[in-house]
């Protein structure tokens, strides 16, 4: 028990920590992507695609924003979950991935 | 225009700054991924059970369900730039290469047509000469025979070598059309197809080949469209749809058909009502939320209606609202507000300009409609927030003005289509609305339809035109140019110490007029003096601003500002509208001018 406990901590709190890093970048390289020039330009004057990809970026980062929001409530839930492992008695799943670093 | 009628001009991109693109979008990509293992392990491979994660894996269902979507739009919106880019830099590439075989194919053509013509004047000079004619004639000449003929030979050889060689440059340049066309019809088609993906995108493109090609599109009147590259001729393909088909098309494709120039206004406004409709309905965080809610109270409350709408476009959001004195949208009715209209004109608006700030200029539109209406005009004004403006760091460049100009120039060409024929067209363009305004309209030949061209309080111009030629400069013949500058806008001056330093003013035929305070015209039409001045005053603009921020930069409110209805400014725009000129004469009575002398 005292082995499972530490290892489910430690994975919940790596988790958590990705999670919040994951959001925070993402929306980080959107909003890069959306405040820079996208290399369109206005061929033989067409302005059309220029315009709709730069709406087209921002809509994605709105909508990503909004689901990303809630993303707070999950670490806190997260959180929650480290300090009660043992209460619990959570263990990780066979299906448990591993956060590429 | 090449002979199939396409325009031949380089086709602007940058490769780099597409490939950046895409790796911020891949990135985006990979963060969302880390996401989605994290959500994924708390939703259904946490075991255990307790309320506390209960909690967690509804969190993180809910939260991973909610990013699902965008998700999806990422990776498509990922292809579409990858393809794109792709397309762009192979045909596109490979056109602007093709483009001095054909200039050079051209220079080759006129070079053996003027060595033809040459040729043929010899030769007939020599038929003509009376030299030839006594010697056709069978007479006895000075020079000898063998001379003649072989001087005759070498007349006519030239002759027909020299129109061979025409025949011949011809061809090469039939040749090089033919490559330099089929490159820049690829591209066309590409652009197409980019453009038909990213409306679709909610739907299911992603610019893939298996998503629709123009010859064989997976949605055909949608990629008609995005292939139509006028006014006119998307003008054209919407009047051939049915009505159920534009339906389908506004509903599936909302934010492609309320912005794309050519439709018609009535299809435009009601598709963007719906796409404003739809994303009041979620809590976007501000500035969006509140822009949002401004748009929609304009549209409610004081009638201006939008004609184009990019909630999310890049840095700031973007619209137009058109407003036209009893015209009030009415869901589910189709009604063209230009109708009968006899003056359409436009408000651009400059630095720091936000859609939360747009009702003191639907307040501009409602008064210029009043007064040019009740002059026995009926008039449309629109009031156009479309570009990214600038800020006080980044004004001096004439960046966003030619990104701006460029977006301009599309509106006001589908303005023209939209509008009555005969309509007069005024575009107002204040501070940096004007740099961006001027530069559109001097950089089209046509000018775009645009009667009248006034700048107030402008930040500047530059004289260098839009486009891929750094050698084009802009033209205002066939423009009516007026100008004012307040004597207390030092903001304005200070834009000027920039790439933009051309006061409007100063250009060739450019009419100034005061906003300085002053009075309109006596009753009985004299000019205003100080023995008689029983017409209105006019308020002094007291610093840069359009309204009762006038005092700009300075933080306190007062009224005049250059669109405010009092103002000098304002009246004489009316009187350019109405009559051709501004009321007010230049230093009259009543302004700073005039109190100083």
């Amino acid at each position: 028990m005292p082995d499972d406990f530490s290892v489910t901590y430690a994975a919940l709190a790596a988790h958590r920590a990705a999670l919040v890093t994951a959001a925070r970048d993402l929306e980080d390289s959107l909003e890069t992507a959306h405040g820079s020039d996208t290399g369109v330009q206005a061929p033989v004057g067409r302005t059309g695609l220029r315009e709709s990809l730069e709406g087209t970026i921002g809509a994605v980062r709105a909508r990503l924003r909004v689901g990303s929001e809630d993303v707070g409530t999950v670490s806190l839930r997260l959180e929650s979950l480290e300090f009660q492992v043992e209460e619990l008695d959570l263990s990780l799943g066979s299906g448990w991935k591993d956060v590429p670093l | 225009m090449s002979p199939s009628g396409y325009p031949f001009q380089e086709i602007e991109y940058d490769i780099g700054q597409l490939n950046t693109l895409n790796t911020r979008l891949d990135t985006a990509e990979d963060h969302v991924e880390k996401m989605k293992i994290v959500l994924n392990n708390v939703t259904d491979n946490l075991e255990g059970s307790g309320r506390a994660l209960d909690r967690a894996r509804s969190s993180a269902a809910e939260v991973s369900g909610s990013l699902a979507h965008p998700i999806t739009m990422l990776r498509r919106l990922s292809r579409i730039v990858v393809q794109y880019g792709n397309d762009v830099e192979t045909y596109g590439g490979r056109a602007n290469l093709l483009m001095t075989d054909v200039s050079e194919a051209l220079s080759a053509v006129e070079n053996a047509r003027l060595a033809a013509t040459l040729a043929d004047a010899a030769l007939s000079t020599w038929t003509n000469s009376d030299e030839y004619a006594q010697w056709i004639g069978g007479e006895i000449t000075d020079t000898s025979t063998s001379t003649l003929l072989a001087r005759d030979g070498r007349y006519r050889d030239a002759a027909t070598t020299a129109q061979s060689s025409v025949e011949q440059t011809e061809e090469d340049l039939a040749a090089a059309w033919t490559a330099w066309e089929t490159q820049f019809s690829f591209w066309d088609d590409a652009y197409a197809r980019a453009v038909a993906s990213l409306a679709g995108v909610d739907a299911g493109f992603d610019g893939s080949s298996d998503s629709g090609t123009v010859s064989n599109p997976a949605d055909p009147n949608l990629t008609r469209l995005a292939d139509a590259d006028t006014p006119e001729e998307v003008a054209a393909a919407w009047d051939s749809l049915s009505d159920a088909e534009r339906e389908r098309l506004a509903s599936t494709y909302p934010e492609f058909v309320g912005n794309l120039e050519g439709i018609p206004y009535e299809y435009r406004i009601a598709a963007n009502v719906a796409v404003l409709e739809e994303a009041s309905e979620t809590s976007w965080g501000d500035p969006t939320d509140g822009e949002i809610k401004k748009l929609l109270s304009e549209l409610k409350d004081h009638g201006g209606v939008p004609v184009s709408l990019n909630l999310f476009d890049k840095n700031q959001g973007t619209a137009a609202l058109v407003y036209v004195d009893g015209f009030d949208y009415k869901p589910g009715t189709l009604v063209d507000p230009l109708a009968g209209v006899t003056n359409v004109n436009v408000l651009v608006a400059g630095m720091m300009s936000q859609l939360n700030g747009i009702g003191d200029w639907g307040e501009s539109a409602d008064d210029m409609n009043e007064q040019i209406d009740r002059s026995g005009g009926a008039s449309a004004t629109i009031v156009w927030f479309g570009y990214d403006s600038p800020n006080f760091v980044t004004e001096p460049s004439t960046e966003q003005a030619v990104v701006g100009a460029e977006t301009l120039t599309g509106f006001l060409r589908g303005l023209d289509q939209a509008a009555p024929p005969n309509a007069v067209t005024t575009v107002i363009g204040h501070s940096y609305g004007s740099t961006t305004a001027f530069l559109a309209v001097g950089s089209a030949a046509d000018n775009l339809g645009v009667d009248n061209l006034i700048a107030v309080g402008s930040a500047g111009l530059t004289d260098h035109a839009l486009g891929a030629d750094p050698d084009a400069r802009v033209d205002y013949s066939g423009t009516n140019v007026f100008a004012t500058t307040s004597p207390d806008d030092a903001l304005a001056r200070i834009g000027r110490l920039s790439p933009h330093p051309i006061d409007p003013g100063s250009i060739d035929g450019a009419v100034s007029f005061d906003s300085d305070g002053g009075y309109t015209p006596n009753l009985d039409g004299s000019e205003p003096t100080w023995e008689q001045h029983d017409g209105t005053q006019l308020l002094n603009t007291p610093g840069h601003g359009t309204h009762s921020e006038g005092t700009i930069p300075l933080p306190w409110d007062q009224p005049g500002g250059y669109l405010q209805d009092g103002s000098e400014s304002f009246a004489n725009i009316i009187g350019i509208i109405t009559d051709g000129e501004p009321v007010t004469t230049p230093g009259g009575f009543g302004s700073q001018n005039a109190l100083q002398g």
